[in-house]
């Protein structure tokens, strides 16, 4: 039975040896910490890995041209053209299940009067359903629109860092010199974040130019000769089907190229399963690590208890003597180390909180703050508490009275 | 009427390595209601054994113990748990108080593991203090008293639970001459007032004909006649 007396007990301990307690608790504080910091780094990584799949569309499939070696090229363009609009309706006429589509091409920029360096921009040549399709919010003017195409106007919309570094937020309106046309400019895009190893980053779009396709080819010359799009996209039903299409489009389009693969499938729901199960592995080694850690803290506290039994082992004597059973003994040391898992527990929720914070402050990761993690490191202390408690308890109890009276 | 306590046959053989070393060779021993008993003997005599045996801390190898006729003996831990608790107190010559508590909360101890609630604890507990003389040093820590002081509260934590019997194992040993005059009247006070049974170990004759109706001297394990 517990009784307030056996927390009133355990306060008296505390409070006479103050650095042994806060040892114990410390070693509880650290072992929770880093379950609870452990937990919230993986849980925040595989919401980061979501969190790139959606950023280019999580219900796409994505046609991507490989880059060829020139001296390849000679030797396959006779039998291919590389990727292009006809593959499209191609595509679309066998393959079930493709919804709307849109395409780009790729081209670095070449001669421009921008006000900056430019460095590694990109001309983006693109079917204005790009914007919907690839998730490119606008946050000045406006996207691209099918009667840009249509007339062939000459606007661009451009990537948040080309418009900040090269007019400081005032893009609206500027006229550029792309080649040897001027374009004006209609948009700002938003910053798309990084999708890490992607094969096709969605950061790529910050430091771009992008145009309307039809109007690139009247306008910009082409550089590549050899393949007339970089990218197709489709829009399939969901996640669960880009998998699915990327299966039928394979053979469908190597045979539309002559036997040649020279493009790559995307399709987000593998992507998303490779990165789960890597991540799955970092998880186990996270928590073994932290667990290792909880036990390491449950050690702690169970020699520290044990250091308590032998020095208070008079006291144990009386308590005998003046009534208390082999029970209450033990539910006494018990009660104790319990009440050190715990507060050292609710500490380490805390201050795991606080480290996870830190970390992905200091690191950029994103880390999330799962409740469970939280509930799930509160039950674990109080079982270190139980757990590694029990055994100093049950030797407390054992002690012998008269022999126990015998210490000073 | 039957004794309050009655020993018959009690050994005791402590085991030492691979040696048997007895400690009590057939002790009877018969005491009443309100009854005062010295115990005395060398040391080694077996003495102590024998108070802790009586107080039910330890059990007898073989022999029996009926306590008010009933068999205390061999109780299971629970039992003699209970049986300490209610009806014997005890007082040490090293004091036993736990350092990191008031004396005040050093004599609610055997409370504890009563039924006692706690603020009829603290109201006993004061109550006690008040009766050994100690009523207005309650929130002391022991280390604060002296020596004769620490005893008085060690007696009073013995009468917490209003024991029909006082254990005293050298309740004098660690006091000075003038410690000891005070708390051998306190006993006898509290004898008259309360009636309490005593038994106390000693090996000084003056505690023995202070304290005791009765002298029982024990030597090599029995009582001698």
């Amino acid at each position: 039975m517990i009784k307030k007396s056996h927390f009133r007990r355990s306060l008296v301990q505390f409070r006479t040896h103050p650095l042994r307690t806060a040892l114990a608790l410390l070693g509880m504080v650290l072992g929770v910490s880093s379950v609870v910091g452990m937990v919230s780094i993986g849980e925040g990584a595989q919401r980061e890995i979501i969190a790139s799949i959606e950023a280019l569309g999580g219900d796409v499939v994505h046609i991507k041209a490989k880059d060829i070696p020139d001296e390849r090229i000679t030797e396959i363009v006779n039998d291919s053209r590389g990727l292009n609009r006809n593959d499209i309706l191609a595509l679309q006429a066998t393959v079930p299940g493709l919804g709307e589509s849109t395409y780009a091409r790729w081209t670095n920029l070449g001669v421009s009067d921008l006000p900056t360096a430019t460095y590694n921009v990109k001309i983006v040549a693109a079917e204005p359903r790009l914007f919907e399709i690839h998730k490119l919010k606008v946050v000045q003017g406006r996207a691209l629109q099918q009667l840009d195409q249509q007339f062939q106007r000459k606007v661009v919309v451009l990537g948040s860092e080309l418009a900040a570094r090269a007019y400081a937020g005032n893009a609206l309106g500027k006229r550029i010199r792309l080649g040897y046309a001027y374009f004006e400019v209609v948009g700002v895009l938003a910053a798309k974040k990084s999708g890490g190893d992607l094969p096709l980053d969605p950061e790529l779009y910050n430091r771009s130019v992008i145009v309307p396709y039809n109007t690139a080819i009247e306008e910009i010359a082409v550089a590549d000769a050899y393949k007339e799009l970089d990218v197709i996209s489709f829009r399939v039903e969901s996640l669960g089907q880009t998998l699915i299409a990327k299966r039928a489009i394979g053979p469908v389009l190597k045979a539309l190229h002559g036997g040649v693969t020279d493009f790559e499938i995307i399709a987000p729901e593998e992507i998303l399963e490779k990165k789960r199960s890597t991540q799955a592995i970092l998880n186990v080694v996270l928590i073994s690590i932290a667990a290792i850690s909880l036990i390491v803290g449950g050690i702690g506290v169970m020699n520290i208890m044990l250091a308590n039994i032998m020095e208070r082992i008079s006291e144990i004597g009386l308590r005998r003597a003046v009534g208390a059973s082999r029970r209450e003994i033990r539910n006494q040391f018990l009660i104790e180390s319990v009440i050190i898992c715990f507060v050292g527990g609710a500490i380490g929720v805390v201050f795991g909180f606080v480290i996870s914070f830190l970390v992905g402050w200091g690191f950029d990761l994103q880390v999330a703050f799962a409740w469970e993690a939280m509930v799930v490191s509160f039950g674990l202390s109080v079982a270190v508490g139980v757990v590694f408690g029990s055994w100093p308890a049950i030797r407390a109890s054992q002690v012998n009275p008269v022999e126990a009276l015998q210490h000073g | 009427m039957t004794a309050h306590i009655a020993l018959t046959g009690i050994t005791k053989t402590y085991r030492r390595g691979a040696d048997e070393v007895p400690v009590l060779n057939g002790v009877d021993l018969e005491i009443q209601r309100g009854e005062r008993v010295a115990i005395m003997g060398r040391s080694g005599s077996g003495k102590s054994t024998l108070l802790n045996i009586l107080g039910c801390l330890d059990e007898p190898s073989s022999g029996g113990y009926l306590l008010d006729g009933v068999d205390v003996a061999h109780l299971p831990d629970d039992d003699l748990s209970k049986v300490r608790n209610r009806t014997f107190g005890f007082v040490f010559q090293a004091f036993h108080l736990l350092k990191g508590m008031t004396i005040v909360e050093n004599v609610e101890l055997p409370m504890e593991y009563s039924n006692v609630s706690e603020k009829d604890q603290r109201h006993r507990a004061l109550e006690l203090l008040e009766l050994v003389g100690l009523g207005h040093r309650v929130s002391h820590r022991p280390s604060e008293l002296s020596g004769g002081e620490r005893q008085r509260v060690a007696i009073a934590r013995a009468l917490a639970n209003r024991p029909s019997i006082l254990l005293a194992d050298e309740p004098t040993g660690a006091l000075d001459t003038r410690a000891q005059v005070a708390i051998l009247e306190l006993l006898t006070q509290i004898h008259a007032s309360l009636g309490t049974t005593m038994i106390i170990v000693t090996h000084d004759p003056k505690v023995a004909e202070e304290l005791g109706d009765r002298t029982i001297r024990i030597s090599d394990g029995r009582v001698e006649t």
